[in-house]
């Protein structure tokens, strides 16, 4: 598969991305001398971007937590295989999505939410003024609502879908990185876009405007 | 349904927007963190069987060669063990192993006695127990039957001359040999055939029986009641009923005799 390759000339675009694959390469160079606590390092740099990558893909927090410390832990065991070839979030990233895929089609019909709060004092939480011009507690009760609804139109999409729009819309990797990342044609993504949005829009009708 | 803002327009792709901000709390890390550990403590500590690491020495390029000698060998062994000669052999064991088992029963012997036309017609087949040689072990084994179960085989294959409908058809066949021989001989030489596998049947179900009665005395002593009862019919029966039992009890087919005789664990029943 070309995943490490997508992610490592994604990444490669961005000077500071390059510069941080490098030092990433650095501490994984300490863990593999066996300086077991620089694995740490990596694990709290990226635990968040890890947890939220499984999290959009599964709606379930137990899970989620669950599948990130297995990503970790299958990252930890295979570190020294790692070779630099791509940045470790990439790898990492690899090993994140390969697990979340294979725990969802095990428990395929297993859907069950378990829902992360919404952090409003987040610095990008105008997007919650944008979605309603409610206040107080009826302004909890909707978006509370909405993201129930959210969740609940994602997970009836197919892993395939859910994928495209969570890498697409939520991660923001481009066409044609998805496509090398799921084996397809870019002509594949962008239809699986299309109708992934066009099943949401169907879903969700009542709250856009 | 929200209040509609004239100058804000929610897309999808907005709506989508609002799943980053779907976060865990502080608290939750130190949570994740400390659990974390335990499993990478534990996968520290664990170790890896022989064949969990051997993907790992492996070389990637090593599997494809690896997997097809594998399917090699397999091919090749299991051709070597189950290749057209030892099921040739396999098949002059199963015939030389239905001779020894059809031997000690002698239940050949009742049925040439039974039909004497087929002994006619195919004498290879009815051979006498003389020239059947007989395994050392089945001699023991019959000597060591309980005195009912021998009465109950002997009784197993009556004479076909003591049944009515067997006279009827003997005089039956004996007029149509007379008219049509070819058809006659036609006719034996397939209940011939049938007749063999009926005495194979038989001698086979026989064995059973031995085997199974030289085990329980409980079973013995039903078989001896039974062996008792076979003959006598009951005197209180109307004279109707006595002549279809007698008639039904000595039918010429041995292996329809046996397939009336119901073995169980604790009972023996029969069929009418």
């Amino acid at each position: 598969m070309n995943f490490t390759k997508v992610f490592s000339r994604t990444l490669a675009t961005s000077p500071e991305r390059q510069q941080e694959a490098d030092n990433d390469f650095d501490v994984v160079k300490r863990v593999q001398a066996g300086e077991v606590a620089a694995f740490d390092i990596l694990m709290r740099k990226y635990r968040e971007r890890l947890f939220g990558v499984v999290y959009n893909l599964t709606s379930n927090r137990e899970d989620t937590a669950d599948l990130t410390q297995d990503a970790f832990i299958k990252a930890f065991q295979a570190i020294n295989r790692f070779q630099g070839q791509s940045s470790f979030f990439t790898w990492l990233y690899k090993i994140a999505v390969n697990t979340t895929l294979s725990h969802l089609r095990k428990n395929k019909m297993r859907t069950f939410f378990s829902l992360e709060k919404i952090q409003e004092e987040d610095p990008g939480s105008k997007i919650l003024s944008e979605l309603t011009d409610k206040t107080g507690s009826g302004r909890d009760t909707y978006l509370k609502e909405l993201q129930e609804k959210l969740n609940e139109a994602m997970q009836k999409l197919s892993i395939k879908h859910r994928m495209v729009i969570t890498l697409f819309e939520i991660d923001g990797l481009s066409h044609s990185d998805i496509a090398e990342v799921m084996e397809c044609s870019e002509g594949t993504v962008r239809s699986r876009l299309h109708y992934a949005k066009q099943f949401l829009q169907g879903e969700l009708n009542k709250y856009l405007r | 349904m929200p209040q509609s803002n004239p100058q804000s327009k929610v897309t999808i792709e907005t709506l989508l927007r609002l799943k980053r901000l779907e976060r865990p709390s502080p608290e939750f890390w130190t949570q994740f963190e400390a659990e974390l550990r335990e499993k990478q403590l534990a996968a520290l500590v664990q170790r890896r069987t022989w064949w969990q690491k051997l993907p790992h020495l492996l070389p990637r390029r090593a599997f494809l060669p690896i997997g097809a000698a594998a399917v090699l060998t397999f091919t090749l062994v299991s051709v070597r063990v189950y290749g057209p000669s030892e099921i040739v052999q396999s098949d002059a064991e199963f015939s030389a192993h239905e001779s020894r088992s059809v031997a000690p029963v002698n239940i050949s012997s009742s049925v040439a006695a039974s039909a004497p036309v087929v002994a006619e017609a195919r004498p290879e087949i009815v051979a006498t127990p003389e020239e059947i040689p007989e395994p050392a072990a089945a001699v023991r084994y019959s000597e060591q039957l309980p005195k009912q179960v021998r009465e109950l085989l002997s009784w197993s294959a009556p004479r076909v001359e003591d049944s009515p409908s067997a006279r009827s058809i003997a005089a039956n066949l004996a007029r149509l040999e007379e008219t049509e021989p070819e058809l006659v001989n036609s006719l034996l030489a397939g209940h011939g055939q049938s007749h063999e596998r009926s005495v194979q049947i038989g001698a086979a179900t026989a064995m059973e029986m031995v085997a199974v009665s030289a085990v329980g005395s409980r079973r013995n002593r039903l078989l001896a009641h039974l062996s008792e009862r076979q003959f006598s019919p009951d005197p209180s029966a109307p004279e109707v009923v006595r002549e279809r039992l007698t008639r039904r009890l000595g039918d010429t087919d041995s292996s329809s005799e046996w397939t009336r005789v119901g073995l169980k664990a604790d009972r023996v029943s029969l069929k009418f």
